[in-house]
């Protein structure tokens, strides 16, 4: 298929999901009615869809925030995995490799541990405070790996694992200190889109933009990284600038997804490999695939996580991990077979 | 054409030295073939022209200092095939030739017409037109080898820098890679600079040797005066008997000790 093609076909399949999961629920919304009611907020449109006052809340209240939210969420964490993937020359890199994750986890059970009650905030501490952990986690990786000297995509893998280590060991301890909170800090790390509300979609928005176009102007050099950074060099690229570059984008991306929704696995992994397998290596095309890919299966496992068990709801890790690890098994067998 | 001159130019590598104040000067046009043991500082004098490690000493590259060039800039003007190219998995070949455009494609832009055509074209006089959509990885040591060498010419560089260009292939395909190189840097006017281990394609495929040792030049002039038994066995510790060619080239064969002294 072309490059066209491909665009296309995601974005037909983006707003497939999409359209999916906004109709599906607790109350059924029909499908036509749903289209015109969205007409209407085009500008110049002025349509009349035939919802009620109840259904019209519903789909603006309730299920389009968290199909919005959803959809930035998995392209932020699919849109990190390519990045991290790509700049690293690592297949198993994963937005959550630099210590993210675990700066996030701790920054997240400190806020629902010890933090003060915040109902009256106009913010609420908990997104801060795992964004801010998630990027001061990447922050302490990167600078212990390039203190080590030989300044190679290893030793900052190396010192990401050590940092992330670290920082579960504190985490695990204080979550242990208030066993009171466990279940929640658990319910955190398992990730959950259910507290989605326009208010989240505006915090995740601006980071999303800035990592967005960073990393999609930098796409065709994180292509000449793969030959190394060496041979970066002399062809005129400054492979450790553009790496640091696209590595602050990513975890930016990274971070404000795990701000609003935990830790949900396996997007970062599945998602650039499996349209590596359809659409090639280069990040020209597997980096916008990504954002849209991503967004949509994210899409998709929130809608399995609300409705087979309605009216509870499963965390969506368990969807993504649960759909993720075989097809992910699947994707390592076939791509051992093409190579 | 392009002339390199390597001016007292020393390296230190985590705090040894691998070159010590070598001076050099590598005329436009000509081909230099860089010789001396392992170790001796071959691809740390490569690495250096090619400012891809710092330096003592001043390098310039035709009329400007390489030193105050920028990556880009630097790699309009030298090209590198090194030893042991990192093959990435899955692009096609002309993607891959594709990167050898790099310093003229804008930092954020993408490739124009003309960056295509130069593929092509460089495709074609390589003859690997008919590869241009097969992986990388998936053809052969030799056809990667002329791929490698199609990137850099991409690069369309004056100056063509090459570390061990023929490691890992038959002696076919050694003999055709250094054939091409030499009709390349005749149609383009290149300076080419190659180290290499074969010192009998060394003495045939070079105009001057330069022999290295601990970092320093050991021994430099036409080939007739490098590769002779008294500095090969001095430098490379090794017994080896060097012959003319009845064409006009020079032969060098390793001899076992034994036979050799029975010989003397």
């Amino acid at each position: 298929m072309t490059r066209g093609g491909l665009l296309a076909a995601g974005c037909a399949g983006l707003a497939g999901a999409a359209l999916a999961a906004v109709l599906v629920g607790p109350v059924p919304l029909n499908p036509g009615a749903v289209l015109v009611e969205l007409a209407g907020r085009l500008p110049l449109v002025t349509t009349h869809s035939g919802l009620s006052q109840q259904e019209a809340a519903i789909l603006w209240q309730l299920r389009l925030p968290r199909v919005v939210l959803g959809g930035l969420v998995g392209a932020m964490l699919a849109l990190a995995g390519a990045a991290y993937q790509g700049v690293f020359r690592n297949p198993l890199a994963d937005p959550y490799l630099l210590g993210a994750a675990a700066g996030a986890g701790l920054g997240a059970t400190l806020a629902i541990a010890y933090g003060p009650d915040t109902a009256s905030w106009p913010v609420d501490l908990l997104p801060l405070a795992a964004f801010a952990g998630a990027v001061i986690g990447v922050v302490a990786a990167y600078t212990l790996g390039r203190s080590g000297g030989a300044r190679t995509t290893t030793t900052l893998i190396l010192s990401g694992v050590a940092v992330a280590a670290f920082l579960t060991a504190v985490q695990t301890y204080l979550q242990q200190q208030k066993a009171e909170t466990l279940r929640e800090v658990y319910g955190w790390i398992l990730g959950r889109l259910t507290t989605a509300g326009w208010h989240e979609v505006a915090l995740v928005v601006p980071y999303a933009l800035l990592s967005t176009v960073a990393i999609l102007l930098h796409r065709r050099l994180i292509d000449v990284l793969a030959v190394g950074d060496d041979e970066a060099a002399s062809l005129g690229v400054r492979a450790a600038r553009v790496r640091l570059v696209v590595v602050a984008a990513a975890t930016l991306a990274t971070a404000a997804a795990v701000a609003v929704s935990g830790l949900i696995g396996f997007v970062g992994i599945i998602v650039p490999h499996t349209i590596r397998l359809v659409a090639g290596p280069s990040h020209r095309l597997l980096v916008p695939l990504s954002l849209i890919g991503g967004a949509a299966f994210l899409i998709l496992a929130d809608l399995v996580a609300r409705t087979v068990m309605a009216p509870a709801e499963l965390p969506i890790g368990v969807i993504t991990a649960f759909f993720g690890a075989p097809f992910f098994a699947l994707v390592l067998r076939s791509s051992r077979q093409v190579a | 054409m392009t002339t390199v001159e390597v001016k007292g130019v020393s390296v230190a590598l985590d705090g040894r030295p691998v070159l010590t104040d070598l001076h050099l000067v590598i005329a436009g046009g000509s081909r230099l073939g860089l010789i001396g043991p392992n170790g001796s500082g071959k691809t740390t004098l490569l690495r250096a022209i090619a400012g891809l490690i710092p330096y003592q000493g001043e390098i310039r590259v035709g009329d400007a200092a390489g030193g105050g060039l920028s990556r880009r800039e630097l790699a309009r003007r030298i090209a590198m095939v090194p030893q042991n190219p990192v093959v990435p998995a899955g692009i096609t070949v002309t993607e891959y030739v594709l990167l050898g455009r790099t310093p003229y494609i804008p930092t954020f832009g993408t490739e124009s017409r003309r960056d295509l055509a130069i593929v092509a074209s460089v495709l074609d006089h390589l003859d690997l037109t008919g590869l241009a959509t097969r992986r990388l990885d998936s053809i052969s040591g030799g056809e990667r080898q002329r791929a490698v060498l199609a990137r850099a010419l991409a690069q369309q560089a004056p100056v063509l820098l090459l570390d061990e260009p023929t490691t890992g292939l038959d002696v076919g395909h050694q003999q055709q890679v250094l054939e091409l190189v030499d009709t390349l840097r005749d149609d383009l006017d290149l300076t080419v600079v190659s180290a290499m281990h074969d010192l009998t394609l060394a003495g045939q495929f070079a105009d001057q040797l330069v022999l290295l040792d601990g970092g320093r030049v050991a021994a430099a002039g036409p080939p007739a005066t490098v590769l002779t038994e008294e500095v090969i066995s001095r430098h490379y510790h090794a017994s080896v008997r060097v012959l003319e060619d009845p064409g006009g080239g020079i032969v060098v064969i390793p001899v076992r000790h034994v036979e050799r002294q029975v010989a003397t």
